[in-house]
């Protein structure tokens, strides 16, 4: 453990000693992924204008539901999207090989080499639509709720995170995988504008059950508006339980199945 | 011209090579149409009417902008101008005896015919799903004008896209410039939302800003809720935003070339 601390820290250095040669890219993150939360805050203020509640929900509660969003979003730039998001082109050139040679875990070291310090800025952003949601809901949030928010979020980010590794395992059993990533985008786009509670029937079984970017957001949002159940919180668990373990799985048998291309 | 029919008819043909693109097409109007089904079946639950719009002219404007929108591929022209010149292989468009503004137009102008009937044969799939009984126009002045505007409308952007797209000569990276703006018009078309929910006083700012006119107006006008004469401001608007636009881009090239330092050169 206290080795692998130590490397995820030596990670963590070599990336922000790259990050200071391009020091003007360092905002890019921040600029191009504020601008969606930011326009579909707007989108949400031009219905809500027209409208008192969408499906039960607040306007303010709609506003936590972006801003959950944004965190979500802006933790997994912050942390492991830049590191994993190349693993299907590095399974097809063969650049796989220099990570399973070395004595440390190849997903561990993937997940952090390249940690994108410049998103911190978008994560205290969407803190702040979060805080803005929650003024105008007009809930009083206890240091104990906010804890169990914030371990919430923490474990919605893990979700996404087993969601991303899933989908670019696939690449050690298929040859092409754009189609694959494509559809991620879209899911992601879709569940960005839907909060889940909006969902009924085989839409609410696929969004929460199958690909479950459906509750990322949504359950975090209802938990901080007092509008989660137990039962709902306990399947989340459950959810994120199921998929990490999965991903975990589905990694060390993707694994199995890599021929290198280099050598 | 015949250059321009000729890069056209490629970029058209290419695109039977990219199959997987056309499905892609038809699953994001799948999904653009979807999102907005279950966000507008729920906010219609026991109302007729909001912002002046029912359920089926909702979603009939939703089903129209979805098409306008998957058929416009100008923002690849500037990610790809940038990207080219950036790279330093903007070269061979400077030495071909064809205006680069014209090349990567008449580009995008044949991927968007290709992919048109696709993006239909989604909507009307969508609609059949759905249940959805479109509503459209039956004014041909109506259709007509819609359907300049949608043509002026792709015009514009893709000489838009490529003026931000050659700002690459001066500022090189400018790719996350590049997301913001492509966000920011994703709002100001009336993809996201229909334009018509917003504050009055906003939208009688919007409609003389071009971006109104490439999916709002000419939606609202295939659709029944606007008339012809209401959308000749439009037309008038995007056809004078176009013409600015190609003479700025064209001004602008002439001005940032000279600091081009590319491959082959």
């Amino acid at each position: 453990m206290k080795k692998n601390l130590k490397f995820i820290l030596l990670l963590i250095k070599y990336k922000l000693s790259h990050m200071m040669m391009f020091r003007l890219s360092f905002f890019g993150v921040f600029f191009a992924d504020g601008t969606v939360f930011l326009v579909q805050l707007l989108a949400f203020e031009a219905i809500y204008s027209r409208v008192d509640s969408i499906g039960g929900w607040s306007r303010g509660q709609m506003i936590i539901f972006v801003g959950t969003f944004s965190i979500i979003n802006a933790l997994n730039m912050l942390i492991y999207f830049f590191g994993i998001v190349d693993i299907p082109g590095k399974i097809k050139r063969g650049d796989l090989d220099q990570y399973l040679t070395k004595p440390f875990s190849p997903l561990l070291r993937l997940t952090f080499e390249s940690v994108n310090p410049g998103s911190l800025p978008l994560v205290a952003a969407s803190v702040l639509i979060v805080c803005y949601g929650v003024s105008v809901t007009g809930t009083v949030v206890s240091v104990s709720l906010g804890l169990a928010y914030a371990a919430l979020v923490l474990l919605m980010t893990l979700l996404w995170y087993d969601m991303e590794l899933i989908l670019r395992t696939i690449p050690f059993l298929v040859i092409s995988v754009n189609g694959i990533m494509q559809l991620e985008e879209l899911l992601i786009e879709l569940n960005f504008k839907i909060p889940g509670v909006l969902y009924k029937g085989m839409s609410k079984a696929i969004f929460y059950f199958i690909l479950p970017y459906g509750i990322m957001s949504t359950v975090p949002t209802q938990l901080l508006s007092g509008a989660l159940t137990l039962p709902g919180l306990a399947q989340a668990l459950g959810v994120v339980v199921v998929f990490t373990v999965f991903a975990l799985c589905f990694w060390r048998f993707g694994l199995r199945h890599y021929q290198s291309a280099s050598s | 011209m015949s250059k321009y029919i000729e890069v056209f008819r490629l970029s058209f043909k290419m695109q039977i090579v990219w199959r997987f693109d056309a499905a892609m097409t038809m699953l994001m109007t799948f999904g653009r149409i979807f999102a907005g089904w279950i966000l507008w079946r729920t906010i219609f639950d026991g109302k007729a009417l909001v912002g002046g719009f029912t359920f089926r002219a909702m979603l009939s404007y939703y089903i129209a902008g979805s098409i306008l929108n998957a058929v416009n591929f100008s923002n690849q022209i500037s990610g790809e101008v940038s990207g080219l010149i950036r790279e330093g292989r903007f070269s061979g468009h400077m030495v071909t005896p064809m205006n680069p503004m014209g090349f990567f137009s008449a580009m995008a102008a044949g991927e968007s015919a290709f992919h048109l009937g696709f993006s239909i044969l989604a909507a009307v799939l969508c609609a059949a799903v759905f249940r959805v009984d479109v509503a459209l126009t039956g004014s041909a002045p109506g259709l007509l004008l819609g359907a300049a505007m949608a043509l002026l409308g792709l015009t514009f952007t893709s000489c838009f896209q490529y003026f931000i797209g050659i700002l690459a000569f001066k500022f090189v990276d400018i790719t996350f410039f590049l997301h913001v703006q492509w966000n920011i018009i994703a709002f100001a078309t009336g993809a996201m939302v229909p334009l018509a929910l917003l504050p009055k006083a906003a939208l009688s700012v919007l409609q003389f800003v071009p971006f109104t006119h490439v999916v709002y107006t000419p939606a609202m006008l295939f659709t029944g809720q606007l008339t012809a004469r209401e959308g000749l401001l439009g037309l008038g608007v995007i056809t004078a935003w176009t013409l600015a636009v190609l003479v700025i881009a064209q001004y602008t090239y002439g001005r940032l070339r000279v600091k081009y330092e590319g491959v082959g050169i």
